[in-house]
């Protein structure tokens, strides 16, 4: 898939998981610090003023998003973010292109992160608070757990072959407002 | 010997007053480059910790900050930490606004993994 494909799934997909639903921040390019600054600010005026402390929750969830689409970027390569909310669920999609290698190890982590639950995600936390090194990326290892834990549902991914050296990494943030 | 750092969209408001032992960090914590951010405070505390006022107080007052400053911000207190095991005395004060579950338990996190006078108290 070239990037121009890959822009078009990114419209096909928003349009299909978006119907129903409203479509609070939607970005799909190449990203920079100055795209992911008006992602949250895009993301922080969605919000009414007495949704505060949900507003901050999420903020926390959005921000590590973007910043792992930052990080991790393929150089000339596409990402893309949005932001659903439905009732009270509010749902946050990220794709990026990775190195297909790192898939596995990937789906891994996230798996391993999804089987903690309650108080054990904490526990989590914390035990990898205690060992993090902020990596050549600038990244402490800590955003999935992060995600995880602010959300209080597993984290869904998907990986979708490109080529041989390349997939999209999909991954789905739910968070239901009541939670 | 001083350090003031205006606060921005992203970054806190950092204060630290080397004669009255105090330092605070204020706002919000989300940069992109946290070490950077954080690099001067951590060389300012180097610094201070030869020969630090009798008690320090770290005074932290955030509305949210991103997992790579939480790193940042517990290599901060590690270094209050050594301060503290020198001899002199140090507390900090985790600050949150009042019903913000996340940032009591953030602090409570910190507090569970320092061995630190750590106080946590919410804003009315």
């Amino acid at each position: 898939m070239n990037p121009n494909e890959y822009l078009n799934k990114c419209a096909s997909l928003t349009a299909n998981m978006s119907l129903n639903k409203d479509l609070l921040v939607q970005f799909c390019g190449e990203i920079n610090e100055a795209e992911t600054d008006r992602i949250i600010e895009e993301f922080e005026s969605s919000f009414k003023p007495d949704e505060k402390l949900l507003r901050k929750r999420l903020l926390i969830i959005a921000v590590e998003m973007t910043q792992n689409l930052l990080r991790h970027k393929m150089k000339g390569l596409p990402c893309s973010f949005i932001c659903l909310r439905s009732g009270n669920t509010i749902e946050m999609i990220s794709l990026n292109y990775i190195p297909a290698r790192l898939s596995d190890t990937l789906a891994f982590h996230i798996d391993q992160i999804n089987n903690e639950v309650g108080g054990s995600i904490r526990n989590l936390f914390r035990e990898s608070l205690r060992h993090a090194v902020i990596s050549d990326r600038g990244g402490a290892g800590l955003g999935f757990i992060e995600m995880r834990r602010k959300s209080n549902n597993p984290l869904l991914c998907k990986f979708h072959p490109v080529d041989e050296s390349i997939s999209i990494f999909e991954l789905m943030v739910t968070l239901n407002i009541q939670s | 010997m001083n350090l003031n750092i205006a606060s921005s969209d992203k970054t806190p408001l950092i204060r630290a007053l080397a004669d009255e032992g105090k330092i605070e960090i204020r706002g919000r914590s989300i940069p992109e480059n946290s070490l950077g951010f954080y690099e001067p405070i951590f060389d300012w505390i180097r610094q201070y910790a030869q020969t630090p006022a009798p008690k320090t107080d770290l005074i932290i007052e955030l509305d949210y900050f991103n997992t790579s400053s939480s790193k940042c911000l517990l290599d901060v207190f590690r270094l209050i930490e050594s301060i503290a095991l020198s001899g002199h005395s140090c507390l900090v004060t985790w600050i949150y606004e009042s019903d913000d579950e996340d940032m009591m338990e953030a602090g409570e996190d910190y507090k569970e993994i320092l061995n630190l006078p750590f106080d946590i108290i919410e804003k009315k």
